[in-house]
């Protein structure tokens, strides 16, 4: 709770300048709000059973508490693993070693942007780890120490790990700028596996990641009541359609299986972009199915570390072949497409079954090539595709009252570059569409503050100042072009794009874009559409 | 000549004087960033402060256009509201204006024996932290209200099928 | 603070050099011993540095990708920022390194307003890092390979025409070098960003000072041989020459400000492999850049891949959830009689 501040104190504070301290000599500032909860101790033991290696000390702990109960050889912990993953990943060393702090990333970091804090310039996020790397594991380090940006592993130094590598998205946009390519998000994954081999970790990412283990998808829906949910969209899509879709779940000898984030099935606004995929697949006649068992697309694991990712991305080959699929199409995700285009075949292409193919689409015959390893299409691809080939018929009218602009995702920005494919189905299906400012769009994208696993509602305001460049340049296109509605190709940008939008650019809404792409689409056999897929009137058709 | 005709005279430079107080409030090296960079888009604290100090200070003169003031206001606000400030902290830029107003006129007033209009004056400023507080307690209930929002959004489709669950047993009953 | 301990580093370096070659006459010492070693240890420390790196693995494709993938046929791929096959990915890391395309991206944005008033949105590039790091590696290549004259009778047509080019201005008597004017300004623009840019005054280290008041020293110390000194070049060349051929004389006559020029390079020649000046061989290694975006396309074998990193298995999902399934009718590998 913030103290109360007595009127001289508040004069004081009015001629305070911060001293110009050493960045490693600032003290930890733990207080509620900055950072996440942190994970509860069942769900550790059930991940150290199920993912060995990955995870350890269950127990209750609070982060504001001054002891936060490590194990008594936490240090060696923390330091062996280091060293291992030293010779595990040339990036790692690389990123080490030859870092020349010349600055170039500094300011491209939407958390300093909007904090200020020194510590969220990504050259210090990394030097966070550097200077322990350079204490620890150089001579030069061990013999001039601080001069030379060196220091050893202490408890607060866990501690400032923690408070920081928890506000990095992994959204790569330092990257970019870096004139070596080095890689924040990476250092960040490294981090986090160190932290999380002592226990030190947040509920929002081991819950998620438990429960995808388990049920297959983030919130631990058992598959009836999956099943129960697919039937409420259904329904109401033969509300709005007047048609009622099959929508088949779990069943053998099916072309493709559909899997996108689990987000999509329960959380609004995703649930209409669901629609708009069911939609999409009825008018094309596409011979899918839906899994429950590997019913989440996004992968937390990617926040949590590489075995785990590992482990929760191999459903989605041992799905497809036990139900026999040729190919995966993979619905509108950030993060699980990074995984899907990085490390799917890397990691776990040797379980894909004879049965898979390269994929084709069956409605158009375009080969994607681009896909023949990991045989799996992106859905913003594989709709433009349709579009191109004049596969669908579109009725943007029924858009009319939208005036769009893109988001583009961190991960299928930087870690795919997927920028062409959702415009040209974006632009095919609103009449209005215009661009926020060049360097906050494509590979310069901002983050919306809440990837990586910080979509969580206890650290509100660090996404909203995380999320002030990305509002910013939404609020310039709402009060220049009238920009009502911000598309985006991701389940996490679903959830934190609203309450971004709606702090930094009052009035604008977030939509997925095949949530659009269902609105215009004309179903054969359908009724005259008076309903968008929110259940609100269509253009003209509001009530006197 | 009067207070408001010096103020008015030099509005720009004390815009700027302003907006420099209220960088100050910000780590020494964030500062320096912030300041150089007068980039809409790179820099959206650095120039929604220098924004909102120059559309004030013309605003606190006319003094007759509430909505535009809190508009004003607002800009500043809802960033020092998710920033890492205490309440106080946060809402401390509003009274810089005064510090700056003393330092800038008081001498000079009172040698011509005319405090009073400062004092006058700084009736204003008062109200300016006022709407200001008002702006910040409504920005926080905001944070408030979009953690609870988000969670239910996130869950809508689960609640749905609670509730469902629950007509059954009462059409059950209905039997 | 860092900043002082590194200058007063490279004065002392300067000052033994002075004592240890002028006065205390070890000049055999300084022309032979030390630049000969810190050739070796520069040799072995670099080679090792790149052997360190070059082995160890590395696991996963990621590199960042700055333009459009490669995808449906109609849509153009932007190569050089996305490449996905080995000779894009060439051009990627030749743009890299020979123009620092990624410095280059820097550019920022400003709201201006047109005549009517209207905000218009301007670009303005942010380019001066990219200028000073330009102007100063490419200061320090043509000087690097100019130097090459010294260590080679007859000097080979192609740096004896550099050397020639470098000198085209005509100015002054020896004719300045453009290559020392780029040098000397690169650094010296590098060094003050580094005091007056507030944000990389707060992250610079003595790592980051040490190195370039090194270099300063070297620069200048070169440029005083060169234009006040004006020292004998041949005599100069005979020493080196001898240290390659393992003929070693000592010939009279050569400023003191040639083995401070020559202590200062040894020294530099050592620090460099254990320091960040490394990145001159880690830039060519660096994941983020240097691999295609292409693990959809072909298979990328992960050396650690851990086979017994396996899913939690559909038959344990299934037994945990038979039940429930069976009554809502979803399809099942065993009904509850058959599981039971």
């Amino acid at each position: 709770m913030a103290k109360i501040i007595k009127p001289d104190e508040l004069l004081k504070s009015i001629n305070y300048t911060p001293p110009a301290a050493n960045w490693m000599d600032l003290p930890n500032d733990l207080s509620p709000g900055r950072f996440a909860y942190p994970a509860k101790q069942d769900k550790v033991e059930y991940l150290m059973h199920e993912i060995p290696g990955q995870f350890g000390n269950p127990r209750q702990w609070r982060p504001e508490d001054v002891d936060w109960k490590l194990p008594s050889n936490w240090k060696e912990i923390v330091m062996n693993g280091f060293r291992e993953r030293l010779d595990k990943y040339r990036s790692l060393k690389l990123f080490m070693d030859i870092c020349v702090r010349c600055g170039a990333c500094a300011d491209k970091c939407h958390y300093f942007i909007g904090s200020g804090d020194p510590k969220n310039m990504p050259v210090l996020r990394a030097e966070l780890m550097r200077s322990i790397y350079r204490g620890e594991f150089t001579l030069a380090g061990k013999i001039l120490g601080k001069l030379t940006g060196a220091r050893v592993m202490e408890e607060d130094v866990l501690k400032e790990w923690f408070l920081y590598f928890y506000q990095c998205t992994e959204c790569r946009r330092c990257s970019l700028f870096c004139p070596y390519g080095i890689d924040t998000a990476e250092v960040t994954m490294m981090a986090r596996e160190l932290l999380h081999l002592v226990g030190v970790n947040i509920n929002w990412i081991l819950e998620p990641v438990a429960n995808c283990t388990r049920t297959g998808n983030h919130l631990g829906i058992q598959p009836h009541a999956f099943k129960d949910i697919v039937e409420f969209m259904v329904d109401d899509i033969e509300t709005i359609t007047g048609k009622h879709l099959n929508v088949p779940l779990n069943e053998k000898g099916h072309e493709v299986i559909f899997i996108t984030p689990s987000g999509d099935v329960f959380a609004d606004p995703g649930i209409y972009t669901f629609m708009g995929y069911l939609m999409l697949f009825d008018a094309i006649g596409l011979d899918y199915t839906l899994s429950t068992y590997a019913s989440e697309g996004g992968n937390f694991g990617l926040f949590t570390s590489a075995d785990t990712m590992k482990a929760l991305n191999g459903k989605m080959y041992a799905e497809a072949n036990r139900l026999g699929a040729k190919w995966i199409l993979g619905g509108e995700c950030g993060h699980m497409w990074r995984v899907v285009n990085q490390y799917m075949d890397t990691m776990n292409g040797d379980m894909q079954g004879p049965q898979m193919k390269t994929p084709v689409s069956p409605i158009t015959g375009t080969v994607f090539e681009n896909a023949k390893q990991t045989k799996m299409v992106h859905i913003a691809e594989f709709t433009a595709d349709l579009i191109k080939h004049g596969k669908l018929k579109l009725d943007k009218s029924r858009n009319s009252d939208i005036i769009a602009t893109f988001h583009d995702s961190c991960n299928p920005a930087r870690a795919m570059g997927m920028f062409e494919e959702p415009r040209y189905v974006l632009k095919n299906v609103v009449d209005q569409f215009y661009e926020m400012p060049e360097n906050t769009i494509r590979e310069q994208t901002f983050c919306c503050a809440g990837g990586s696993g910080l979509n969580t509602d206890e650290i509100m305001e660090i996404r909203m100042r995380g999320g002030l460049p990305r509002g910013n340049a939404l609020r310039y296109v709402q009060e220049k072009n009238g920009v009502n509605t911000m598309a985006c190709v991701c389940a996490i940008d679903r959830a934190t794009l609203i309450p971004l939008a709606d702090y930094w650019a009052p009035g604008v809404k977030i939509t997925g874009l095949h949530e659009l792409v269902g609105n215009a689409l004309i179903l054969d056999g359908e009724q005259e559409r008076t309903m968008n897929l929110r259940q609100e009137p269509l253009p003209g058709m509001e009530e006197e | 000549m009067g207070l408001t005709d010096s103020i008015a005279t030099r509005s720009k430079e004390l815009s700027q004087k302003w907006a420099d107080l209220i960088l100050g409030t910000y780590p020494e090296q964030t500062q320096v960033v912030w300041r150089k960079n007068r980039d809409h888009f790179t820099n959206p604290v650095g120039s929604a402060i220098l924004a909102s100090t120059s559309e004030l200070i013309p605003l606190l003169l006319t003094w007759n256009d509430a909505a535009a003031v809190a508009r004003s206001l607002e800009q500043i606000v809802k960033i020092r509201a998710v920033q890492d400030f205490t309440p106080g902290q946060a809402l401390s830029f509003v009274f810089l204006l005064k510090k700056l107003l003393r330092q800038e006129f008081t001498k000079e007033l009172a040698a011509r024996g005319e405090l009073e209009e400062l004092l006058r004056f700084e009736t204003r400023v008062d109200n300016l932290a006022v709407i200001a507080f008002d702006l910040y307690v409504a920005a926080r209930d905001q944070i408030a209200r979009m953690r609870v929002d988000e969670v239910k959004r996130a869950h809508t489709n689960i609640v749905r099928r609670a509730n469902l669950m629950k007509a059954d047993v009462t059409a059950q009953k209905a039997d | 603070m860092k900043a002082i301990f590194s200058l007063l580093l490279v004065l002392a370096l300067v000052v033994i050099a002075t004592v240890g070659a002028g006065a205390a006459k070890m000049q055999t010492i300084f022309a032979y011993c030390i630049p000969g070693t810190a050739f070796i240890l520069f040799m072995v420390g670099f080679v090792c540095k790149i052997v360190s790196w070059a082995k160890r693995p590395v696991p996963f494709r990621i590199p960042t990708t700055g333009g459009q993938q490669q995808t449906l046929s109609w849509i153009a791929q932007n190569k050089w920022d996305n490449p996905s096959t080995g000779p894009q990915t060439f051009v990627r890391m030749v743009l890299e390194v020979l123009t620092f395309r990624s410095l280059f991206r820097n550019t920022k944005l400003v709201l201006r307003h047109d005549d009517g008033k209207n905000p218009i949105v301007a670009y303005v590039s942010a380019k001066w890092l990219w200028l000073f790091a330009i102007l100063f590696h490419y200061g320090f290549l043509i000087v690097v390979i100019r130097h090459m004259r010294l260590f080679m009778q007859p000097v080979p047509m192609p740096i004896a025409f550099l050397d020639q080019a470098d000198g085209i201005l005509q100015i002054l008597a020896p004719t300045i070098y453009i290559s020392d004017v780029l040098l000397l300004s690169g650094a010296t623009l590098l060094l003050l960003r580094r005091f007056f840019d507030a944000k990389v005054r707060y992250i610079s280290l003595v790592n980051d000072y040490f190195p370039l008041f090194l270099i300063l020293g070297v620069i200048l110390s070169g440029m005083y041989m060169r234009y006040i000194a004006k020292v004998d070049i041949m005599a100069i060349k005979e020493v080196i020459l001898g240290l390659l051929t393992l003929n070693y004389t000592v010939p009279a006559n050569i400023d003191t400000s040639f083995f401070v020029h020559l202590f200062l390079v040894s020294t530099l020649l050592v620090y460099i492999p254990f320091s960040k000046l490394m990145h001159m061989g880690g830039v060519f290694l660096s994941p983020t850049r240097n691999m295609p975006n292409d693990t959809r396309i072909n298979h990328y074998v992960n050396p650690w891949n851990n086979p017994a990193v396996k899913p939690h298995s559909y038959e344990s999902y299934e037994d945990e959830f038979r039940g429930p399934m069976f009554e809502a009718g979803l399809p099942l590998e065993k009904n509850p009689e058959e599981a039971a």
